[in-house]
């Protein structure tokens, strides 16, 4: 008999919201601007794809003809690295329009990624981007919260409310009948969108569509959830508030500390607890620590003067010409191990901290769960700071590699003696070049992205844990008159 | 049958109810009169389960309000004082949800009937509820409280806003109903028309049911009388 | 009867509330402000100590091969942050205020970002402008939204249409109260951020006040319209709600997207591109072609010959690094050119929608904005130039460094000299203000 009148309370809530043809216009609105914004992040992917396809076609083709040369030179020409989003950026750009584009590999020398989308547009920018998983995460919302501020209270200020409850409707099966009508509506939102999303994503050919459903099928159950969450907001609020004006208010209000105030408060407090330093303290460091332990381009340092001896005495030669390995290319070779390891302590102790202050935003997601579905749609979709990272692991490995082979090379091939003047350089032949393979870039897989979120994903559990305490809780205290 | 064991309500400080001790049979309509705020609406909330008594207890057929608020239910039928429901249902939709709520499930003929007993034109059965007039829609109520086939009624103020040719259809249901052997408690203003279909009548002053008198033994203007009196 | 009109207003616990919360999210963005000006006055305090050891450091190394010692050191320019800037903090925070170049090639040098956590910056800046124009139009339409509509549910409009004759001034005098106290808000705040962050009180200051006064007349007239139409408390809440979302989320992003789709800007991938290509080849070709091209630019430096055999020289070698920039000097154009277009683009924008219209206004006027970026961009190219060829006639001569007076190479300042157009700014608000304004009275006229 219960589960009947649930039932009946579902459909009449889910009946009464489809029948009214305001309801049906906003939904179909929602969902046109969603496919807009498919629609275009899709030719903005694809036109960036195929651009990066011929910058990269094109740098390699230069790397591998160019003619022969001193691997140094090599290491200086360097290699430029272009970074691919996630096809899935199409439907939740995350942090991509902040993430620089291109890395410039060379020796000696780490550099930053660097033009970013966000570094070339204005202000405009920081309003937001304009994506489904906004619209999804912050304007569905407040679609929930104006269809169903008067569900209860509505209802009270009607007296229907005591008529369902005398005519054998218990408060638990109101409550829920209404929070799960209202539920169920809001995936009209949702459901549409997720086809065309994997359908766009699968054209863009830079992943397998086995990823793209994987990921999908984590986003659409978070998503569901997080909608589950805001009906049972909307409903738990209406029942408790005494009229319809108190309740929409609290409502707006509710809404505007969990999707504007919280994210940008705690993005305060982290930023204030862990700070980081600017670019020029850093490198300013980073240039301190390297001239402590060594300077590889200086002949008469401490350091290197260390090895220069150890190396006479190991072959019984008086001076570095005498040596029949290439003394300059070992310390180059020394040199950029040197310096590649101090900023890359360097480089962890940011890390870190950028790590603290992405902690802080993951574990605000269980007193937000706004905050728990963006970064679980971002690691997701492959647009978070993990993803990212990982791009720039993937590019400082290979540019290591690069300036090590070139010193290899410079090591075995170049003879150690000066050339007398007059005459070239030496050179090593330029098949050479071909040999080093191209830049890979590996996808960060769906696994590890979740791994790194496990907090975000216990906390999206833990918001749909305490939503179905806290209807039951409620049920026993639901004012009927 | 209903009854009422000194059930008292308190609202922080101001007294609702003040031992309330009330008994009727099966059979028995028993109209309550007295002033706003007397406590007659307070004592049928506490009866339907809506709100909880301070101390005391109720009992609807011999089970306990207090331990069984969700099982009397199913013994009783409610009209309010206004009654609003859903304006965007018809007439018959209203009473098709609201019975199928009760756990009735009727064909349209049968609900169609059951409006038809409350003297709503059949005109009117499929037009929104939203265009009906305040006597329109009571009927609707009361229809509600028909299909629930419970035992127990309880009516608040049923008649108020009401012509006197609904009134007239009302009193004659309610009658019906009585002689079909129902426990009938109604709270009311209206004097004249409780003491025609009443079989007892309570006066409550600040609480208290100061008055339980068998109507027979008075005519109105006497029951008018005793009304102003006690109050 | 004015003064019952005051009590109403502050005898409601809600707008208390509302106020009280509004005074502390203002406050709270006047530290955060203030915050991010002391770190930016710490880091180019610091940058000046930078620069004199790294000096020190590379001379101590280098002293006698004067072309390595300027391959290394790094000469900064500071993009001078006006104290307005705690109130908008606009692109700061992406962008360096502070850029360190060597005289090699500046393409490869001028786009080098900060360090910044893009989750964070994905956020935004919880400045002060945020909070008058996110956060203030709450308050307002929290005031206006049922200034008839509760009268008209309470039943007491009807009572007031009997009692008075011009219920419009009745109306007009509520909003005008709220009016009033929402202003002395913003003037307090302002106030208080005046004298917490030391502002000085210099025109772009004042045009800043100006801009956001008529930012909130523009939000009581347009609730003023709304109200008009006498519908339900929820009905306006709802519309004014979602004009508030239409015009601080969906207009700006929307329009933003569309600006990025016109005028894509893959100039900046191509200008790297060509610089390197420009650059490196240069090794693996002739001399006498590349020198040729680089006594073009600078005659005077002609005088320096390179010879064809020799295996490295510091005159060929820094007239490949510049020519690395003139190669990609079109490019580099283009990519500055579609950036202000961009910019451009914005600002049309915002005379039709004064939310952006006065975030676009606060970042011009603090110089936190798109064309204070594109104006230090051009001030570090003159820089650059300016020290190389202060340095190119010692380097090529092949002289020690301590012929050149070292003390005189500090952190340098770029200051953008660029004014605000006080009628741009100025005559979109009263164009909408006066629109809505004149559809609002048409309205009231009913209402009676």
């Amino acid at each position: 008999m219960a589960f009947s009148n649930l039932k009946l309370i579902v459909r009449k809530t889910r009946q009464d919201l489809f029948k009214e043809k305001r309801n049906l216009l906003i939904a179909i609105t929602v969902i046109l601007f969603c496919f807009l914004s498919i629609a275009i992040g899709f030719t903005k992917y694809s036109e960036n794809f195929s651009d990066i396809k011929e910058y990269r076609k094109e740098i390699r083709e230069n790397w591998e003809y160019r003619p022969d040369k001193h691997p140094h030179r090599m290491a200086h020409y360097g290699y430029l690295v272009f970074r691919i989003g996630h096809p899935l950026s199409i439907f939740d750009t995350g942090l991509d329009d902040y993430l620089g584009n291109v890395i410039f590999l060379e020796a000696h020398k780490q550099n930053t990624a660097n033009l970013s989308e966000a570094g070339s547009s204005g202000i405009l920018v920081r309003f937001g981007t304009f994506s489904s998983a906004f619209i999804l995460q912050a304007i569905v919302p407040i679609i929930i919260i104006f269809l169903g501020f008067g569900l209860v209270v509505q209802e009270r200020e009607n007296a229907t409310l005591k008529i369902l409850n005398v005519q054998g409707a218990s408060a638990r099966d109101i409550l829920w009948g209404k929070i799960l009508g209202l539920w169920q509506f809001s995936l009209l939102f949702l459901l549409p969108v997720v086809p065309v999303v994997f359908l766009a994503a699968s054209l863009s050919e830079s992943t397998t569509a086995a990823d793209i459903l994987m990921r999908l099928a984590l986003i659409l159950p978070a998503y569901m959830i997080y909608y589950f969450f805001f009906s049972t907001l909307t409903v738990m609020i209406s029942a408790n508030s005494r009229n319809t004006s108190a309740s929409l208010i609290s409502l707006i209000g509710c809404w505007l500390i969990l999707v504007i105030f919280l994210p940008k408060g705690i993005q305060f407090a982290s930023q204030n607890l862990n700070p980081t330093p600017s670019r020029i303290a850093f490198e300013t460091q980073v240039e301190k620590d390297v001239l402590k332990v060594g300077d590889s381009h200086n002949p008469n340092d401490p350091h290197f003067k260390h090895i220069k001896d150890s190396l006479l005495a190991r072959y019984h030669v008086k001076t570095t010409d005498e040596l029949p390995i290439n003394y300059s290319g070992l310390v180059m070779k020394e040199g950029e191990k040197i310096s590649s390891k101090i900023y890359e302590s360097h480089l962890e102790k940011l890390q870190i901290q950028y790590k603290k202050q992405q902690r802080l935003g993951e574990i605000s997601g269980f007193i937000n769960p706004v905050m728990a579905i963006k970064n679980l749609s971002m690691a997701a979709a492959g647009t978070d700071y993990y993803a990212y990272q990982n791009f720039q692991k993937q590019s400082e490995e290979y540019r290591y590699k690069l300036a090590q082979n070139m010193n290899e090379l410079q090591i075995e091939n170049i003879s150690n003696s000066q050339p007398p003047p007059g005459e070239k350089p030496a050179t090593v032949s330029n098949d050479k070049w071909k040999q080093f393979p191209d830049f890979k870039y590996e996808f960060t897989t769906l696994k590890e992205s979740i791994w790194q979120q496990i907090t975000t994903l216990s906390a999206v559990l833990f918001w749909l844990l305490l939503c179905v305490t806290m209807v039951e809780l409620s049920a026993k205290k639901l004012k009927l008159i | 049958m209903l009854k009422t064991i000194n059930l008292h309500k308190k609202y922080n400080d101001f007294t609702a109810l003040r031992s309330l001790n009330l008994e009727i049979q099966e059979g028995e309509i028993f109209a309550l009169l007295g002033q706003n705020g007397a406590g007659k609406s307070t004592t049928i909330n506490i009866l339907l389960g809506l709100i909880q008594s301070t101390s005391g207890d109720a009992f609807i057929n011999n089970i306990s309000v207090k331990k069984e608020p969700q099982k009397i239910k199913k013994h009783l039928a409610y009209i309010p004082e206004t009654v609003l429901l859903y304006p965007n249902l018809t007439g018959i939709e209203n009473l098709d949800f609201f019975s199928k709520i009760a756990g009735f499930t009727y064909s349209k003929k049968e609900l169609s009937e059951l409006l038809q007993r409350t003297g709503l034109q059949e005109a009117a059965h499929d037009k929104l509820l939203g265009g009906y007039s305040k006597g329109m829609r009571q009927k609707v109520g009361i229809a509600i409280a028909l299909a629930k086939d419970a035992k127990v009624l309880l009516l608040d103020e049923p008649t108020s806003g009401l012509d006197p040719i609904a009134t007239a259809e009302f009193t004659e249901i309610i009658r019906e109903l009585g002689e079909e052997g129902r426990t009938i408690l109604m709270a009311t203003h209206d004097i004249f028309n409780a003491a025609s279909v009443a079989t007892n009548i309570g006066i409550m002053r600040q609480g208290e049911l100061v008055q339980n008198v068998p109507s027979k033994a008075f005519s109105a203007e006497e029951l008018q009388e005793l009304y102003l009196k006690t109050i | 009867m004015k003064h019952y009109l005051y009590k109403q207003f502050y005898r409601n616990k809600a707008y208390l509330i509302c106020l009280i919360l509004l005074f502390l999210a203002g406050l709270s963005s006047l530290y955060t402000g203030k915050k991010f000006l002391d770190k930016n006055e710490d880091i180019i305090n610091k940058s000046a100590r930078y620069q004199k050891e790294s000096l020190e450091k590379n001379i101590a190394a280098h002293s006698d091969n004067l072309g390595l010692l300027l391959y290394y050191v790094k000469f900064n320019l500071v993009n001078k942050t006006p104290k307005l800037s705690a109130l908008n903090i606009g692109l700061r925070d992406l962008k360096p205020s502070i850029q360190g170049v060597t005289i090699r090639n500046l393409e490869e040098q001028k786009n080098n970002s900060d360090f910044f956590n893009p989750a964070n910056a994905a956020v935004g800046n919880f400045d002060f402008t945020f909070v008058l124009v996110f956060l203030f139009p709450l308050v307002i339409i929290a005031f206006c939204f049922n200034l008839i509509s509760e009268d008209q549910e309470k039943g007491t409009w009807k009572l007031l249409s009997v009692q008075s004759t011009n219920l419009l001034k009745l109306t007009d005098m509520k909003i005008l109260i709220r009016c009033i106290v929402i202003i002395a808000l913003y003037f307090l705040l302002l106030i208080i951020a005046a004298l917490f962050v030391k502002i000085p009180v210099d025109m772009p200051f004042i045009i800043f006040i100006i801009s956001g006064l008529l930012y909130i007349l523009f939000w009581f007239v347009l609730c003023r319209w709304i109200i008009s139409f006498q519908k339900s408390s929820a009905s306006n809440a709802l519309t004014l709600i979602i004009f508030w979302i239409g015009m601080n989320f969906i207009t700006p992003m929307t329009g933003n997207m569309i600006i990025q789709k016109i005028y894509p800007v893959n100039e900046g991938m191509k200008a790297q591109i060509e610089q390197r290509e420009g650059y490196h080849n240069k090794w693996d070709e002739a001399k006498a072609p590349t020198m040729q091209k680089f006594y073009q630019i600078y005659p005077q430096f002609s005088k320096y010959k390179v010879d064809e055999n020799i295996s490295s020289s510091y005159v060929w070698y820094y007239a490949m690094q510049h020519l690395g920039d003139v190669e990609s000097h079109e490019s580099s154009e283009q990519y500055h050119t579609k950036m202000q277009s961009r910019n451009d683009a914005a600002v049309y924008l915002g005379y039709l929608f004064p939310t952006i219209h006065t975030q676009l206004v606060h970042s011009q006027l603090a110089k936190t904005g798109m064309e204070n970026q594109l104006q230090y961009a051009e001030g570090l190219r003159t820089f650059h130039e300016k020290q190389r060829l202060f340095f190119y006639p010692y380097i090529f001569s092949q002289q020690n460094a301590d012929v050149i007076d070292w003390s005189k190479q500090t952190v340098k300042s770029f200051s953008d000299a660029e004014k605000v157009n006080l009628l741009q700014v100025i005559i979109p608000y009263f164009i909408i203000i006066t629109l809505l304004t004149i559809l609002s009275q048409q309205k009231f006229g009913k209402l009676c």
